[in-house]
């Protein structure tokens, strides 16, 4: 369950920074009786970034250093069998702090091939959807907002029960796949102004929460006899559930998504496209194409085009003012320059120009109002992001 | 002649060689003796070390084993047996730990830790550099 920044924050970050130490403590007493059966690693980040305009990502018009996240990650092996694995993760962006279980499971493995999994489960969807937050794992201090931002596309995890395999040959040829059913949860973001109700019309970025219940999904990733090429497909579908009340309750949800990747020791070129659809109330469309090439064993270059579109079937939009229409699209090319000190350090500098304002807004009740007055929302807006991420 | 500039640098980058280059260190497999097989197919020892597969042919657990530094040693390891380049196998080991699929095989500081935790440990596996004494343990054969 994601935790809400407000008079709440102060106490979950106390109890981060609590539980840190506690297992920090407590890691060489665990790895003293313990020592084939746990592990430790975690991740994090820190980014800058200015826009010249509209707030977007993690950049805002006075420029944002407040960018940072940790992650703690655990695994243990009681059993020869029986995995344990917990991540719990931390975040402050833009003056905001949130504190997460990302997720907490048990996995039992009947064979090499085939394992059980119960809890709240890392959600298999997508290239990244697993890895959703590890910035040492793509080429840019951000996922695609297309597929990955805050459209309510996937989730941290699935709260329920799974089973998860993988085959492969020696031809070249393999398969993982995942099947799953539960619960999905997670989070959206959408101007105040976009849901239509006057008293969050103020709020220059709201954040809805969503529930899919009975949730059953699947993945499967096929791997190539051509090394490092990869293809992918992932969908859900339940009874979607928001606390937004101009959406229906109970509504079926269906999503989808095509991956194709490609990675060898210089190169990495990734691509995907899926779709969201929640009728009657909306049905959105996103994809991207990123490729990113290592000059030498430190530096990378990398770029990436991403757009998202979503519609609201049952909205007459000739009756608001001509720039909600703006809301309804993103499109962003992003172009990146990459230090990497290892494979779990690197230093980042990118570049992103954004059309449209799905998630472009302005920032401050004032501005909003002041846009009600002249019905006019700058619809481009760029960014620049300096930052670091790191893994153990 | 702005265009042909333009192509002769892109042409120049992307007939740039791979960062890792072929390595001359030569290495050899070690396994617990007794509990290991002679010789072992090289994808088999990939699925082992990438714990894909994690029994031996006689169902007994197999225990791989890294080493922590010797970066040229996992280098040539990684090329040839895993058939990545070590960036890409760390890579894959934090996509394994992150999304909860899986850890890396423990690691070791060098030739005499491998091979002391391999000659104690039943159905164990590592790497060590082709000059190491491997008397007290079995070396297995890798079958292309």
């Amino acid at each position: 369950m994601k935790l809400s920044s407000g008079q709440t924050t102060g106490t979950r970050l106390v109890a981060l920074a609590a539980l840190l130490v506690i297992v920090t403590a407590a890691a060489p007493a665990m790895a003293q009786s313990l020592v084939d059966d746990v592990q430790i690693h975690g991740f994090g980040g820190w980014a800058y970034a200015e826009t010249d305009g509209n707030y977007y990502s993690l950049g805002t018009n006075e420029g944002a250093w407040d960018n940072a996240d940790f992650a703690l990650n655990i695994t243990a092996e009681p059993l020869a069998k029986l995995t344990i694995v917990a991540q719990i993760r931390g975040e402050a962006i833009n003056g905001e702090d949130n504190f997460e279980l990302d997720y907490a499971f048990a996995g039992w493995a009947f064979n090499d091939n085939l394992e059980l999994r119960i809890g709240r489960v890392k959600h298999p969807f997508g290239i990244y959807g697993e890895i959703f937050a590890v910035g040492t794992l793509r080429p840019f201090y951000t996922l695609a907002q297309g597929i990955y931002g805050p459209n309510g596309f996937t989730a941290q995890a699935y709260n329920g029960v799974g089973i998860t395999g993988w085959h492969d040959w020696d031809s070249g040829w393999g398969l993982q796949y995942d099947v799953y059913v539960g619960q999905i949860e997670g989070d959206f973001e959408v101007p105040g102004l976009m849901t239509t109700v006057p008293e969050n019309f103020l709020d220059p970025r709201m954040n809805v929460g969503f529930e899919v219940n009975n949730t059953i999904g699947a993945r499967l990733m096929v791997n190539t006899p051509v090394n490092g090429l990869s293809f992918g497909l992932s969908g859900y579908t339940g009874e979607d559930h928001t606390n937004l009340d101009v959406l229906e309750e109970g509504v079926r949800r269906k999503v989808w998504l095509g991956s194709a990747s490609y990675v060898n020791r210089n190169w990495l070129v990734r691509a995907e496209y899926g779709s969201i659809d929640r009728s009657p109330d909306f049905k959105g469309n996103g994809g991207y194409i990123e490729a990113a090439f290592k000059f030498n064993k430190h530096w990378q270059l990398a770029a990436r085009y991403d757009a998202f579109n979503v519609e609201f079937p049952t909205t007459d939009f000739s009756t608001l003012p001509p720039f909600f229409l703006q809301f309804l699209d993103h499109e962003e090319a992003t172009l990146g320059l990459n230090y990497w000190f290892g494979s779990n350090l690197v230093i980042r500098l990118s570049y992103s120009q954004v059309d449209g304002n799905r998630y472009a807004f302005v920032s401050t009740p004032e501005e909003i109002m002041e846009l009600m007055v002249t019905g006019e929302l700058e619809s481009k807006t760029n960014m620049v992001l300096f930052g670091a991420q790191f893994s153990f | 002649m702005k265009h042909a500039i333009a192509v002769i640098v892109i042409a120049s980058v992307l007939a740039m060689p791979s960062f890792v280059g072929a390595q001359d260190a030569e290495f050899k497999i070690v396994g617990n003796a007794g509990t290991t097989p002679d010789s072992i197919s090289k994808s088999d020892l990939a699925r082992i070390f990438l714990k894909k597969k994690t029994k031996w042919p006689d169902r007994r657990p197999a225990t791989p084993v890294g080493q922590k530094r010797a970066p040229e040693l996992r280098t040539e390891f990684s090329n040839e047996i895993l058939g990545m380049s070590l960036d890409m196998v760390e890579s894959h080991w934090q996509a394994q730990v992150f999304s909860g699929r899986g850890t890396p095989p423990r690691v070791l500081n060098g030739d005499a830790e491998v091979i002391d935790y391999v000659r104690r440990t039943s159905g164990a596996v590592g790497y060590v550099t082709g000059s190491a004494d491997t008397s007290s343990v079995s070396v297995i054969k890798v079958i292309n």
